[in-house]
């Protein structure tokens, strides 16, 4: 199986409700990201809470664990990026500039750099590596909020709610825009880096070609009209996945786009935020304040 | 004495002076001291300071006078030379001996201390009280008045005069005012006095006063007839309030609130009891008199020492400064009372009548607190015609309105009533001269045309009529060149004409207009009075909405052909003749497009292009509809942060390269006009232009291509210009051709209306636009190239296309579903062989065009002709007119490298990879998406999808190759469609819209090359008619 089908754990995770939930890099531990200002680290295979780092001063709406697990960057409604030391737990940075909540935080592969979207409609670069406190690059392209982000080595992928997915290569020095129809909730780059999955708040999910930007499958059924709401490939690219606003985690084949299985979460609250251990077919997801764990009980053929 | 020195021998001798100490052995000798270890001390052994008085000789550097080198005396100084220095000199010669001395130099020499003192008029018995009163105040409060002293120290005292007078009648500062009076002898003393009716011995006390702090009432018994004067009595403050704090209300009280003002350095500390009792403590070496005992660290603490208790402090301390009502014991408040009283008040006995209440209304049941706004305000930002239906009355009056109903004149009828005399004048003086001016132009006007010869060429002229540069007015030359400008450079907007200017329009030359009224008289057929006549009827007919507004204006004495001419003249004039508003606007609006020419891209598809994107969306056809691509600049820091080169090294610009202008700018709201698609024709002299294209078509036998765009060049497609080259073709006579012309024009034709329509195209774009295509029409290598390539088009296309040309010939419903075939095959030839060059580009544009051989035969016959010949042709074959003019411009846009819906579905596979991805294969998507089932696309897309996973390894481009034969194949299959033509000019116009965003690169060079051609095209015409 190469998805999960079942929950394992539930997490109370006793920081109000849960924004969003993240797997760091290799998949052993996550963050949650709460509207009590907080921001904790679970092993949440052991269910054990690890940390909490304080230092938002409003809630916390990302979380993103560096590659080499020193770093935890965070933004919230408090308009800030917060760079936390995992061991010490201390805020090590604070960057304020955006002018609006900060939606979504990400590292760059080399975690050099914080890349944050704003409700403000701009992304914003932030150096970790000086002390300027003013943001290395604005992009100020988006016309309205942008709500997801996602970096590869050399590219930029954004999604706002102005119904655009920007994508930004560094290498070739251009810029893709790419309408979708609808305020973008959710992007995520395949693991092959060739397509783009992007959810949207009309209820599809695309599956995009990153380089022609046409469409390859879409995936329906889901429900996904207010909030933002994640979307992400299981670890092999097979499967995708999708939290829903009624209280369901949607699982489609990837080719196929058939719905393969749901999750229920037991909820009527929407599952707005998942995401995927990168190499194990487990899911974590987040429904108001705890976060479920969700394991495969079959063993891989 | 002498009896010692009897006694001994030895003490024989007199000693003198005092023993000098036996020097013991190892003792060093003392040695003196040294000059400058001498110090001088002062009587109390202190060191001192040396004065220059006291001193002596012992001052100064080693107690020498003057310095290491000694003693310097003054130099002389020539006061000549130092004039300048005269100040500095006197003052050292002012220097006085006390300058040098100190206190006790002062002590010694008898000099009485100088001190600063107050002068008298500062200074007064009272104000010493009153700085004694506010001494007093600042121990007590914490309202320390710097103003008063500041004051005190500026202003001199002033004794009034009424103090002065007192004075003179013998009073004395502290005593009361009024007569003096006998001192009555205290009653209490004998109260006092009876009761301790004690005998006294001795002394007796003096009788005590009942109060006997007050001393002054004391008065010895028999100095009865002494009189006092009053007592003085201070008066009691009233002090206004005039604060808004609260009665009693002091602020804070800075001795209770800080911290120091609690410290007490004297008060005693508490004795402790039990140190005294155990006897000596501490140290063991006891404590000298001069040291503070030292910390006892190991005493054991008493717990006598602390605060044991937690009180409320009787002081009122608990406020921590602030001040608050304070209780007053005295006061017996009543139980029922609550809280506290304030100082130097009491309660009343009287109960104050309790105030009448009045209870909020009664809510309504179905009230809710909340506002609806009325239908009607909601509404009033329309029109009343829409919102107010029968209350027709309730419109809004005007200030004039109003007036008048009032019975007031009007205050003013027009602009010009607040215009002053003088301006007035001025304004007359104008007048005058451009209608001076106006004969002028009318003179010059027929000496270019005797000149130039041209005699059915309109007028072109448009007065600038500027109020505030008369002097301006155009001169000849100036007109000259505007001419040639207004015929390259067609206004835009014409149905927008204010209708002032209309009326402008249709009054003479020498009508009374106002010039405010944007009264511009336009006169483009001033040279024919009796056709000026007619258009100036013409234009109020227009204006009256009449449709056929020529009709009863056509002269009878015309031919039909003249008078068709005519009419689409006026036609043209009407539209091209705008006020000056509108002139200037386009001239602005151009000079801005020069310079965001690159950048317009972007910004001016936003609009267009988020509706196309927004229908592409909705129908699912991501990808090249719904996608933009920007050059973006990321910044250098990012790039080295992200490990990777910079892509645009050396670059200062981030982010978006965007033009600069300002966002709220009046241009940005400025359009051109659209053509009505109805109007094809243009006035003669825009011919000119044409006539130059004819030539260049001469030149390269090729025929030119036109720009489909809403612009200028539209006057380009003027049939009357195109008709030499469609006789030329007709002569041909290859019935394919012809239909296929006639067919492909009225696509094409459908196309520009289209574009018509949604387009509102600048000038200069369309400009640069056509000089490219032309240029690359001049190289004569690729021309041959082109016919190469196109003789072997030709060749595959006999072989698949012919069939069904021949066979459908006449039945436009079966031709519409051919053409598109014949040219996809060309396409996928050229493509399959791989050769994408210009030369293949230059082929794909004539692949449009019909058979070549009989085109080459044909024009190689046609470029003997001459010009004239040619336009002597002109309308002997009007059916071919609009065909070969949209063939033209089929190819031309072709060639410009924006796909129309048409051309681009022809040309996508052979030259899609040498143009820019945007515009490359849109058309292509277009249509096949178009047509495609949504099942087709979902196969298609779930196939590729599979193709990938599958083959997840294979190189990217051979996917690509797949998907594009895959495209090639439908194309053939939908092409075969009915609905075909219909849904080609939806997908045309989609296209078309996409293209414009797109940026032809050009330079001024283009630019002027084209406006040389146009204006030499205007001169060979000119000579033609003659």
């Amino acid at each position: 199986m190469a998805f999960p089908n079942k929950k394992t754990e539930t997490i109370d995770c006793k920081q109000g409700a849960v924004r969003s939930v993240r797997f760091n890099v290799d998949g052993n531990y996550c963050l949650t990201c709460g509207s009590d200002k907080s921001v904790k680290l679970w092993n949440p295979l052991r269910n054990l809470l690890l940390k909490t780092y304080i230092g938002h001063g409003y809630e916390v709406l990302d979380a993103q664990s560096s590659g080499d697990n020193a770093h935890i960057c965070s933004g919230g409604m408090d308009k800030t990026v917060v760079l936390f030391d995992v061991s010490t737990g201390q805020a090590v940075r604070k960057f304020r500039d955006h002018a609006g909540t900060v939606n979504c935080v990400s590292f760059n592969e080399e975690c050099t750099v914080i890349l944050s979207g704003s409700i403000d409609c701009t992304v914003r670069i932030w150096d970790i590596r000086s002390r300027k406190h003013q943001p290395i690059q604005v992009m100020d392209e988006a016309k309205d909020s942008v709500t997801t982000i996602q970096v590869s080595d050399h590219e930029i992928l954004t999604g706002s709610a102005d119904c655009r997915v920007r994508r930004y290569d560094l290498r070739m020095g251009r810029m893709f825009s790419d309408f979708v129809g609808k305020a973008v909730s959710s992007l995520k780059f395949t693991r092959d880096g060739q397509c783009v999955l992007v959810s949207a708040t009309d209820t599809s999910i695309k599956l995009l070609d990153k380089d022609t930007g046409e469409m390859l499958n879409e995936y329906t059924g889901h429900k996904n009209s207010n909030y933002k709401i994640d979307c992400c490939l299981n670890h092999k690219d097979t499967h995708i996945l999708s939290g829903s606003e009624d209280g369901l985690v949607y699982i489609w084949d990837l080719v196929e786009a058939k719905l393969v299985d749901t999750l229920n979460h037991e909820t009527s609250r929407t599952v707005h935020s998942i995401t995927f251990h990168p190499s194990e077919p487990v899911l974590l997801s987040a429904s108001g304040d705890k976060v479920f764990i969700w394991e495969c009980n079959q063993m891989e053929v | 004495m002498a009896s010692s020195s009897d006694e001994s021998e030895e003490n024989d001798f007199v000693v003198i002076g005092t023993h000098v100490p036996d020097l013991e052995e190892g003792q060093q000798l003392k040695k003196p001291t040294a000059v400058q270890d001498l110090t001088a001390r002062d009587k109390q052994g202190r060191r001192r300071f040396h004065g220059a008085f006291t001193g002596g000789f012992s001052a100064g550097y080693f107690n020498t006078v003057g310095t290491k080198e000694g003693f310097t005396p003054a130099t002389f100084l020539s006061s000549r030379s130092q004039k300048q220095d005269k100040n500095e000199n006197q003052e050292r010669s002012e220097y006085k001996p006390e300058d040098f001395m100190d206190e006790e130099d002062f002590e010694e020499h008898g000099i009485a201390p100088r001190k600063f003192a107050t002068v008298n008029n500062y200074t007064s018995d009272e104000r010493k009280r009153k700085c004694q009163e506010e001494a007093k105040l600042i121990s007590s409060t914490s309202a320390v008045d710097i103003a008063s002293k500041l004051v005190d120290l500026v202003v001199p005292e002033q004794v009034p005069i009424g103090i002065k007078l007192l004075c003179k009648m013998g009073w004395r500062e502290g005593q009361g005012l009024g007569p003096r009076v006998k001192k009555k002898k205290p009653k209490h003393v004998s109260k006092s006095s009876e009761p301790t009716a004690a005998k006294i011995y001795g002394c007796a006390a003096p009788p005590s006063d009942h109060d006997e702090s007050d001393s002054d009432d004391y008065l010895p018994k028999d100095f009865e007839n002494i009189t006092f004067a009053p007592k003085d009595v201070c008066p009691i403050p009233l002090e206004p309030k005039d604060n808004v704090h609260g009665l009693g209300y002091h602020g804070l009280d800075s001795k209770l609130a800080l911290p120091g003002s609690h410290i007490n350095l004297f008060e005693a500390p508490p004795v402790r009891s039990s140190k005294s009792s155990k006897g000596i403590r501490g140290q063991a070496f006891g404590v000298g008199a001069f040291e503070d005992e030292d910390e006892d660290i190991y005493a054991v603490d008493n717990m006598s020492n602390y605060d044991i208790t937690m009180k409320l402090d009787d002081e009122g301390d608990n406020k921590f400064g602030w001040t608050a009502p304070r209780e007053h014991g005295k006061q017996s408040v009543p139980v029922t009372y609550v809280g506290k009283l304030l100082e130097g008040f009491c309660l009343s006995s009287k109960q104050l009548k309790p105030k009448k209440k009045y209870p909020p209304p009664v809510l309504p049941r179905h009230f809710r607190p909340q506002h609806w706004f009325r239908k009607k305000r909601e509404l009033g930002h329309l029109p009343d015609s829409l919102t107010s239906d029968d209350k027709g009355q309730e419109r809004k009056l005007t200030a004039v309105d109003r007036g008048l109903m009032l019975g007031e004149l009007p205050v003013m009828g027009s602009v010009f009533d607040l215009v002053q005399k003088e301006g007035r004048e001025r304004i007359e003086a104008t007048k005058e001269a451009i209608a001076m001016t106006q004969s002028l132009n009318k003179k010059a006007g027929r000496l270019l045309a005797s000149r130039f010869q041209q005699a059915e060429e309109p007028d072109l002229k448009v007065h600038m009529i500027n109020l505030w540069a008369p002097e301006s007015m155009l001169t000849q030359k100036a007109e000259e060149s505007k001419n040639s400008f207004q015929s390259k450079f067609k206004p835009a907007d014409l149905t927008s004409i204010e209708p002032k200017a209309d009326e402008a329009d249709t009054k003479g030359p020498t009508a009374h207009v106002p010039l405010f009224q944007g009264g511009l008289s336009f006169q483009p057929f001033r040279k024919d009075p009796a056709k000026q006549e007619r258009y100036d009827k013409y234009l109020t007919l227009v204006k009256q909405g009449i449709k056929d507004a020529y009709a009863p204006v056509a002269s009878t004495l015309m031919t039909e052909w003249e008078r068709s001419r005519e009419k689409e003249e006026f036609a043209k004039a009407a539209k091209i003749f705008r006020p000056m508003s509108a002139m200037m606007s386009s001239r602005f609006v151009r000079g801005a497009m020069i310079d965001d020419e690159q950048e317009q891209g972007p910004s001016n598809s936003a609009q267009s292009n988020v509706s196309d994107h927004a229908k592409a969306a909705e129908m699912k056809m991501f990808g090249k509809l719904t996608r933009e691509e920007f050059e973006w600049h990321p910044d250098q820091l990012v790039c080295r942060r992200f490990n990777v080169p910079n892509p645009y090294p050396g670059s200062d610009v981030v982010g978006l390269p965007k033009v600069k202008r300002d966002k709220f700018s009046v241009f940005n709201f400025l359009t051109f006009g659209d053509y009505q698609p109805s109007e094809t024709q243009e006035p003669s002299a825009i011919k000119e232009t044409g006539i130059a294209e004819q030539e260049a078509t001469e030149r390269t036998l090729i025929p030119k291509k036109k720009p489909t765009m809403a612009s200028v060049f539209k006057v380009l497609d003027d049939p009357d210009f195109d008709k030499p080259t469609y006789k030329a073709i007709t002569e041909t006579k290859n019935p394919a051709t012809d239909r296929r012309l006639s067919e492909s024009t009225q696509q094409d034709e459908e196309q520009t209306e289209e574009i018509d329509k949604t387009q509102g195209m600048d000038l200069f774009r369309a400009i640069f636009k056509n000089s490219d295509s032309e240029e690359s029409n001049d190289d004569t290598p690729i021309d041959e190239q082109s016919k190469l390539s196109s003789d072997e088009e030709y060749k595959t296309r006999d072989s698949v296309g012919e069939q069904s040309m021949v066979d459908n010939s006449g039945i436009p419903q079966t031709k519409a579903r051919d053409i598109p075939t014949s040219p996809t095959e060309p396409a996928t030839i050229s493509g399959n062989s791989g050769k994408e060059s210009i030369s293949s580009i230059n082929s794909a544009s004539t692949s449009s065009t019909p058979n070549l051989p009989d085109r080459q035969r044909l024009t190689s016959r046609w470029g003997k002709k001459s010009v004239f010949s040619v336009l002597d042709d002109v309308d002997k074959d009007s059916s071919f007119i609009e065909s070969t003019e949209s063939t033209l411009s089929k190819e031309a846009s072709s060639r410009l490298a924006i796909p129309s819906g048409t051309s681009d579905g022809e040309s996508d596979g052979e030259y899609g990879p040498k143009l820019p991805a945007t515009l490359n294969s849109s058309g292509s998507q277009t249509t096949e998406v178009a047509h495609s089932t949504s099942f087709m696309k979902e196969q298609q897309s779930t196939d590729k999808l599979k193709e990938r996973h599958k083959a997840s390894r294979k190189h990217k481009k051979e996917k690509k190759k797949k998907s594009k034969h895959k495209k090639d194949k439908k194309h053939k299959k939908h092409r075969k469609s009915k609905k075909l033509k219909k849904e080609r000019e939806s997908s045309g116009s989609d296209a078309d819209t996409e293209s414009e965003s797109d940026d032809s690169p050009v330079n001024d060079f283009e630019l002027l090359t084209r406006l040389k051609q146009v204006s030499e095209s205007g001169v060979f015409f000119g000579f033609k008619k003659s």
